[in-house]
């Protein structure tokens, strides 16, 4: 990885230009559910090789997306400390982002749903899968740049109707995440069932402030 | 001085495109990456419509440059009737026997290989067909016979090239590694194969089958320290192997052969090309190209610019090189699409294969090479 770094340096400035590396996209962790210990390690490891990559490309603010098992490997529960621990790097650097692969994993009557995302193995994505991939992978890669971009922005998290709009937005655009600040972090909703969900309580929330309101007026 | 945005894309077999198959692509998507053109089932399924190439302006892959040797592009004239023999335009190459000879197409649209057994003035006669009897169908003027030496054309290759021996079995992928030093386990490209003018005719192998000794009816020339770390490629079963010792008639190789060999092997050149992984790092050995679609009739793999290759990307098949059960594709083609429209320059693409239980266990510290 480092050589073929350093040859695209050297090729783009034989060209007259500079190298710009806007983003590294990772597919790993597969096979890593396969035992405790490397789950365990996975994180640190995933740090280190985000860092080192970046350190030899010379900029500590590469977006690094992170995408991780999907089908096979371990269990779902293995899977599922694997995206925490992604999600932890995630949580801990702007620059970074992860995509959840695990898409249509669910199982409905012993069967998987949606199988045209994986290939006839079961395991490996299909063509489609592929093509959702690429898309999860630039929906992340397009919200770490805007995290980088507008840091101070998300310090403060926007109003419950604002988040009601937001979520709105990326149904209507067809986005698989959506990212803003709130609770101290980032809230990051993945698929169309959490965005429902987190604008069902959104909504909720408005409703009480309304109502706060409209006593607060009677009374006054 | 201006920015060229890169991205790097790092993957297992999932991101290889391991099964995911090229016909399942919709054809929204296809005409989305290739653009319209005329492209309507955009990849031919046909084979009169192969070999298909088509490139994309605007998304170059670092690609390294393989094992090669130069060669020079003749018109084919004329073909005879058994089709068995072929006149090229041009004057006489000098083209010895039991060199290879890759045919860019012909009218069943096939690129095919041919091994030359005689030649005469202006023609190259009699082949031995590796995969066909005949070549197909008529040939004209459009089809190319690639010839060895003169200007070389920068080879395009494969970029996965981590792999190691865990194997899966026949036509199943292997796994990526990084640990394993960088192989070009064969050379040539899809556009225009390229190869040594020597070639031998085995003689021998001993039990162990790694030891192979020429046949002294050869007329190539003995082997040197030039052969040495260099890569053999056996005609007869596909096989691609290091040398690690020699003798002026004898070759050791690392690892055992799968069978017991006949026919004949050819050593490759590394001249200007990717033998290690540290070659990686210079840029005289690496290209930036254009992302390309390129499917072949005898391909069973769909090449993204930078991914596997395929049978006529390599005169035989390697057993090193993985392979699937049709062209298939990855979410380089998606990426690159989406990511080039938000970016104002071109984009290069760096695409990096490792092994999918590789990051937890093994990487400490600095990045392997």
């Amino acid at each position: 990885m480092a050589n073929e770094i350093t040859a695209t340096k050297l090729l783009i400035e034989a060209e007259g230009n500079t190298a710009k590396f806007v983003g590294i996209f990772i597919n790993l962790f597969d096979n890593d559910p396969a035992d405790a210990q490397r789950v365990e390690r996975l994180g640190a490891n995933t740090e280190q090789l985000r860092d080192a990559l970046r350190a030899h490309i010379g900029d500590s603010t590469v977006p690094f997306v992170m995408s991780g098992p999907s089908r096979y490997g371990g269990t779902a529960e293995q899977r599922q400390v694997i995206y925490d621990h992604l999600r932890g790097l995630e949580a801990a650097d702007v620059a970074s982002g992860v995509f959840d692969a695990r898409m249509n994993t669910e199982i409905s009557g012993g069967v998987f749903v949606y199988p045209e995302d994986y290939a006839f193995d079961g395991l490996h994505f299909s063509a489609l899968g592929q093509v959702k991939k690429a898309r999860g992978y630039f929906d992340t890669w397009k919200l770490v740049l805007e995290r980088i971009a507008a840091p101070a922005a998300a310090a403060s998290p926007p109003s419950p109707t604002e988040f009601v709009a937001r979520i709105d937005a990326a149904i209507l655009n067809g986005l698989d995440v959506v990212s803003f600040p709130g609770n101290g972090g980032q809230i990051v909703l993945r698929g169309l069932d959490e965005m429902m969900r987190a604008r069902e309580q959104y909504a909720i929330l408005i409703q009480r402030k309304s109502g706060v309101r409209r006593t607060l007026a009677r009374f006054n | 001085m201006a920015e060229t945005p890169v991205i790097v894309v790092i993957g297992s077999s999932n991101e290889a495109g391991f099964l995911a198959l090229l016909d399942d692509v919709p054809i929204g998507d296809m005409v989305r990456w290739v653009g319209a053109g005329g492209l309507h089932p955009p990849i031919p399924s046909i084979s009169e419509q192969r070999p298909y190439e088509v490139r994309i302006p605007g998304t170059r892959m670092l690609t390294p440059i393989r094992p090669h040797s130069t060669n020079v592009e003749r018109a084919i004239a004329g073909v005879d009737g058994g089709r068995g023999t072929l006149d090229y335009a041009g004057a006489r190459v000098d083209v010895p026997v039991d060199s290879w000879l890759y045919i860019r197409k012909n009218a069943s649209g096939q690129a095919k290989l041919r091994r030359v057994l005689s030649q005469e003035s202006a023609s190259i006669a009699n082949w031995m067909f590796y995969r066909d009897a005949l070549l197909g169908g008529d040939v004209g003027t459009e089809h190319r016979v690639v010839i060895d030496e003169s200007a070389c054309p920068l080879t395009r290759a494969a970029n996965w090239l981590f792999y190691r021996d865990a194997l899966l079995g026949g036509g199943q992928g292997r796994d990526l590694s990084l640990f394993e030093s960088l192989t070009m386990d064969a050379f040539g490209s899809w556009g225009t194969v390229h190869f040594l003018l020597d070639s031998y005719t085995i003689g021998s192998v001993d039990l162990a089958r790694t030891k192979i000794t020429r046949s002294p009816t050869s007329t190539a020339p003995s082997f040197t320290e030039a052969v040495m770390g260099r890569d053999v490629m056996f005609f007869a079963n596909d096989s691609v192997r290091r040398v690690v010792s020699f003798t002026e008639n004898s070759i050791t190789v690392d690892k055992m052969l799968d069978a017991v060999l006949t026919g004949g092997f050819c050593i490759m050149t590394g001249e200007n090309a990717c033998e290690t992984l540290a070659d990686l790092a210079n840029p005289s050995k690496c290209v930036l190209q254009d992302f390309t679609f390129y499917l072949d009739q005898n391909a069973p793999v769909f090449l993204t610019g930078t991914d596997f290759p395929n049978y006529d990307a390599t005169p035989f098949q390697n057993p090193h090189i993985a392979y699937f059960a049709g062209p298939t594709i990855n979410s380089i083609a998606e990426l690159q699409f989406q990511v080039r429209s938000e970016l104002s320059s071109p984009l290069v693409v760096v695409e990096v294969g490792i092994s999918a239980s590789m990051i937890s266990p093994f990487l400490q510290g600095a990045i392997p090479g």
